[in-house]
Order: structure tokens, then sequence, then C-alpha cells
């Protein structure tokens, strides 16, 4: 049996092209979309992952259900999008399977609260992703969803099976969270300011 | 500059890229089927192919052999004898003393003689039975003549006193014939065999003498065949945990003899030595669950390799279909065998020295003593290098209604596909 390679290099192939390599399992095609949206979708498992290693055996699930399931993905909609949302699933299945999901019932009201920070305002991502990491499990997830996927609170409610209020409870307290650490920061930032003066 | 923390936290790591670790692509490669990772067997290792691919062979095989049989009452001998090239178109009329038995000389075949000639044929003296314009319609102009004629001549008794032109006693056998019988025998001509050949040979006489020619009752042969049942399978999952992977090949020696009922039809039976290898190969690897930062697909286990061989006897009975055009023969096979182990052998090695199988004492029922049922069937070609002998190829597919072998999920009551070549010879 001879497998017949297709002309196109995978470097040069469009993304219909490398969906097409990769349904017919080229191992070429693979790696080629493997390079192409790894680190995006690292960087989106990190962001519900404590630490990078877990991210990556995410992103290693993750990647085995899309080019499992690509035959599934119908051309309308963004390719890159439906790459991330299989990579939210993979990493909420995680979290199911590794029972570290914690999550405190109860409304507090924080939204619309906003943060003036100096320390805030020179963060990086790299210094950003620490601070998500740092954010317990249930706080973690429903603010990524709900800040950064832009998932409602009913849709995170249906996703996670949680009420809606459980979910404006996780976020709320994530945003806390998040502000006391930025204000640890930046108190870490001032006392450093104030030495050097 | 967005002071809402959701639009920073968004801002800063919607686009945040972060490069994995090689190792990621390395466990993905492993765990993902591609077509370049798989173990790439030959179509004929595919049992659903090989299957569809035998029947056709068969059905068209079994088909051929049926309407051959069929239709081959003499038609194709006819087509045989008709397809001979003439290459000397005229044949030379032995000059020796003209010999004819003249009781033996139809009216009916005079009248065969053609009629177009215009040249006259001096006719002297008592014609009891044959006009001068008949006698003389028989000479032809291009001093030829039909083959028959000279065939029923020259075979019949020497009657040479007839030389004289004394009256005939019979009315059949016109004196004015025999005169010129004389004429052309005393001056060898040329005769025109291409014309009317198709209804001066003896044809059907001849087709029963191809036909039996060609039919032999018994027939012997001895062949080697090799029989190639392969299987790679790698399994990387939660579940096992362990990469596998077995091939299995069988040689074997046979000896077959049969008798022929037909033409076309016959029965076979013979012995046969098999020599059967199967090689199994495991590697245990771990891989971690979800969770776990360990490495994965790294091997935890020596690569073990343990191989078999058996030796069995078969004894089969089939019925054989076969036909033959000139050197060319084609034949099919079907029937049964039954197969028995008498010798067994198995080895072992690690990619560790030293390292003992774990598992010694379950390896050695790995291989299924009992006697075993085969279904087989064959297709296949002739050569005839010699009148009556020749070599064959073939293509052989076996259905093991027992296994061969028995470990776990390996179990080879499966389809095996060979090649074959025998040299035979009827008789």
């Amino acid at each position: 049996m001879i497998f017949k390679k297709s002309n196109i290099r995978p470097s040069d192939a469009t993304e219909s092209e490398l969906i097409a390599g990769c349904l017919k399992e080229d191992r070429r095609f693979q790696k080629e979309l493997y390079e192409r949206y790894a680190p995006k979708l690292l960087a989106v498992c990190c962001r519900y992952c404590r630490n990078r290693e877990e991210a990556q055996d995410v992103l290693h699930e993750g990647f085995i259900k899309a080019i499992k399931n690509l035959h599934r993905f119908e051309s309308k909609g963004s390719f890159e999008g439906w790459l991330r949302r299989i990579m939210v699933n993979a990493a909420l299945e995680n979290i199911r399977k590794n029972k570290n999901l914690s999550i405190v019932e109860g409304i507090d009201e924080a939204e619309g609260q906003r943060v003036e920070s100096v320390a805030l305002e020179n963060m990086g991502a790299a210094e950003l992703m620490k601070l998500v990491q740092a954010l317990p499990a249930g706080f973690r997830l429903v603010f990524n969803l709900y800040a950064i996927e832009g998932f409602t609170h009913k849709e995170i409610a249906e996703q996670m099976s949680i009420s809606v209020g459980t979910s404006k409870s996780q976020l709320s307290r994530a945003r806390t969270a998040l502000q006391n650490m930025i204000k640890e920061t930046d108190v870490e930032v001032y006392n450093e300011y104030a030495k050097s003066h | 500059m967005p002071n809402h923390i959701d639009d920073i936290f968004k801002a800063g790591l919607e686009n945040y890229q972060i490069d994995p670790e090689p190792v990621v692509w390395s466990g993905l490669s492993k765990s993902l089927t591609s077509k370049e990772g798989k173990v790439i067997l030959p179509w004929y290792f595919n049992p659903k192919k090989t299957i569809l691919v035998a029947l056709l062979v068969s059905m068209a095989s079994f088909g051929g052999g049926y309407f051959y049989a069929l239709f081959n009452d003499g038609t194709g001998q006819n087509a045989r004898i008709e397809s001979i090239p003439v290459e000397r178109k005229v044949a030379s009329i032995p000059s020796r003393p003209y010999q004819l038995n003249k009781g033996q000389l139809a009216y009916q075949q005079l009248s065969d003689i053609g009629s177009s000639n215009e040249e006259s044929h001096p006719v002297t003296s008592n014609v009891s039975s044959l006009s001068v314009s008949e006698v003389s319609s028989t000479r032809r102009s291009d001093n030829t003549r039909p083959l028959n004629q000279f065939f029923n001549t020259t075979s019949q008794k020497s009657h040479t006193s007839q030389r004289s032109h004394e009256p005939l006693l019979f009315s059949a056998t016109p004196v004015a014939l025999l005169l010129e019988k004389e004429h052309e025998l005393s001056n060898p001509q040329t005769i025109d065999v291409e014309k009317n050949i198709s209804s001066v040979l003896p044809i059907s006489e001849l087709n029963k003498a191809l036909n039996k020619r060609d039919f032999k009752k018994h027939f012997i042969s001895i062949g080697y065949q090799r029989n190639q049942t392969a299987e790679g399978r790698l399994s990387y999952d939660f579940g096992t945990n362990s990469k596998q992977t077995w091939s299995e090949s069988t040689e074997a020696i046979d000896v077959k003899f049969g008798v022929n009922f037909t033409k076309n039809i016959g029965l076979a039976t013979g012995v046969a030595v098999h020599q059967d290898h199967f090689t199994f190969v495991n590697q245990e690897y771990f891989y971690p669950p979800p969770g776990n930062n360990a490495i994965p697909s790294e091997p935890i286990s020596p690569e073990f390799t343990y191989g078999f061989s058996r030796t069995d006897l078969e004894i089969p009975v089939a019925v054989r279909i076969q036909g033959r055009n000139n050197f060319i023969g084609y034949h099919t096979v079907t029937g049964a065998s039954l197969m028995s182990q008498i010798q067994s052998d198995r080895t072992f090695s690690s990619s560790e020295p030293g390292f003992n199988s774990r598992d010694a004492s379950g390896l050695q029922a790995v291989y299924n003593p009992q006697g075993r049922f085969n279904l087989y069937g064959s297709a296949g070609v002739d050569f005839y290098l010699l009148k009556n002998a020749g070599i064959s190829f073939d293509a052989v597919l076996r259905k093991r209604l027992q296994a061969t072998f028995l470990r776990n999920e390996f179990e080879s009551d499966d389809y095996v596909l060979g090649a074959q070549m025998s040299a035979f010879i009827k008789f």
C-alpha cells in the first residue's frame, strides 16, 4: 500500500489545505497544524490550569480530540475559535477529572469595580497569566470563561452544572482575589521604588 | 488604557502565546493516527480486501472453467484447426505408380470436382455411364483438384490392371476419370489445399483425437507455498500502556496427486508439511494520566521478543477444475484440509541482556496443539513446458476454522493468503 503524499508543502498550506491534509492523516500536516496553533492554544490551556505542565497535558488531550473530530469542523466559523473551544472543553474535563473544582456559593457584588494600579499598567502577559493561575480553580474557571472567552453566566452555569448565581459569585470573588493580588504587587512596587529613592 | 479588570486581562491574555516544550509534540505524534506512522501492510493483509479479491478470482476462475467445459464440445478444437496457417498453399503429388481401387471412387465425389473447366480431355472409348461432356468437365484448367480426391484415391488398393481402356463393370467409376488420374500422377502436378480445407479434413475425428490427447487421467504436483498473515498492532492508550506487535508466516512443501474424471474436473489430495513462524514483540510504556507531569511514552520495560515455530502435517482433499489451451492452462482448487502439529519450539529474547520472560509458563500454551480444519481455495495458471508437464503459480486463500495459536486476543482463526509455485506432470 503506497501512501500518496500531497504536493502542497505544509508550511505553505492554507487553513483549508491544512485541514484537508490532516483529514488524510498526513503527519506533516498534523505537525504543521500543531506548530501553527499550539502556542496560542497552550496559552488558553495555561489560563485554566495551575501550571505549565498540566496545561501541556490538556493541550495534548485537546489536540488529539481536535484531530479526531476534524471532520466535524464546518468551515463556516473560525477554525482557531473551534480549536480554542476544544481546548477549553478539554481543560474543563481535566478539572472535573481531577476533582479540584471548589465552588463557593454566595453572591458578592463586585460588578463594575475599577482597578487603578501602577503595577497593573506595567504588567506583561506572563505576569497576568501568573495572577490568573494563582486563583483557586473555581474562580479561575469562571473568570476565564466570562471575562476572556466571553461566555454568559447562563452558559457557564450550564457548562459547569452550577447555578447562574454561583457563576456570578465565582466571578465576583475571582475579581476581588485578583484585585488583592494586584494591590500586593503595588505595595511591592512602591517598596522597591522607595528603596531606590 | 482600560482599567476594568476584565478588559485588562482580556487584552493582555487573549492573544498571548506560549511555546510548548518539544516533548508535547513527541507524545502527540505517537498518539495521533497517521499513515506515516502506521504499520502499513500490503492490501492482501487486509482480510476484507483479500476475501473480496479471492472471491472475485475464484468466481472468475470457476465461471471460466464452467463455461469452458460447457462449450468445449469440439467447437474450440475446430477453431484451432481452422486457425492453422497454411504455409504452403500447394503441394506436389509424388510421382509414383498410380494405385486405385476402381470400385471405391464414388460418383458424388466426381460431382464435387470443379465444373468451370473449358478444356476438354480426349476420351477414346467405352465410357459406360458417363457422357463425354461430363468427363471433359472433370478436367480443371488450373491443373488442381480437391484434396479429398487425392486422399481417397491414394489410400485405395492397387488396381493397375484397369489401365487399358476396357469397359468398367461398375457405373460409379468412370474410366475417363481413371485415365485422368493416371495422366496427372504420371506428370507431377500441384494441388490446392487452401480451398475448402474445412470440408476436406476429417475434423470431427481430429477433434476426438485432440480431446483424447489433452485428457490425462492422473496428475502429480510438488509445490512450495508461502502464506503470510501479519498484523502490526500499536496500542498506546490508558488501558493497555503497552505496545505490541506480532506477525506470523508459514511455509509449506506439498505433494499432491489427483484423478481427473473429465478433461476439466478432477479430485486432488496429498500431503503437505507446514512450518509456521510466529513472532510477538511486547514493550510496556508509561503513559501518565492527566495531571501527572511525567514524560509520556517513556518505556518502562525491556522489549520482549517471543519467537515460536511449529511444524504441521496437512492432508487436503479438493475438487479441481482445470482447462488448457496449448501451452497455457488454468486451474482452481477448492477443498478442505486437516492439519495436525507434529513439532513445536519457542525462543525468547529481550532488549535487556539476561532479562527473563515473566510469562514463561503461559507462553508454552501459545500454540494450539489440537488438530485443526482449514477451508482453502486456490486459483492458478499452468505453463506447459513439456507436452504434459510444466510449472504453475497459484494464489491460495485459507480459512482456519481453529486458531493455530492462542494468546489473549490474538487468535489466528482467520484468513491467510499465500502464494504457491508447483511443478506438475500429467499422465
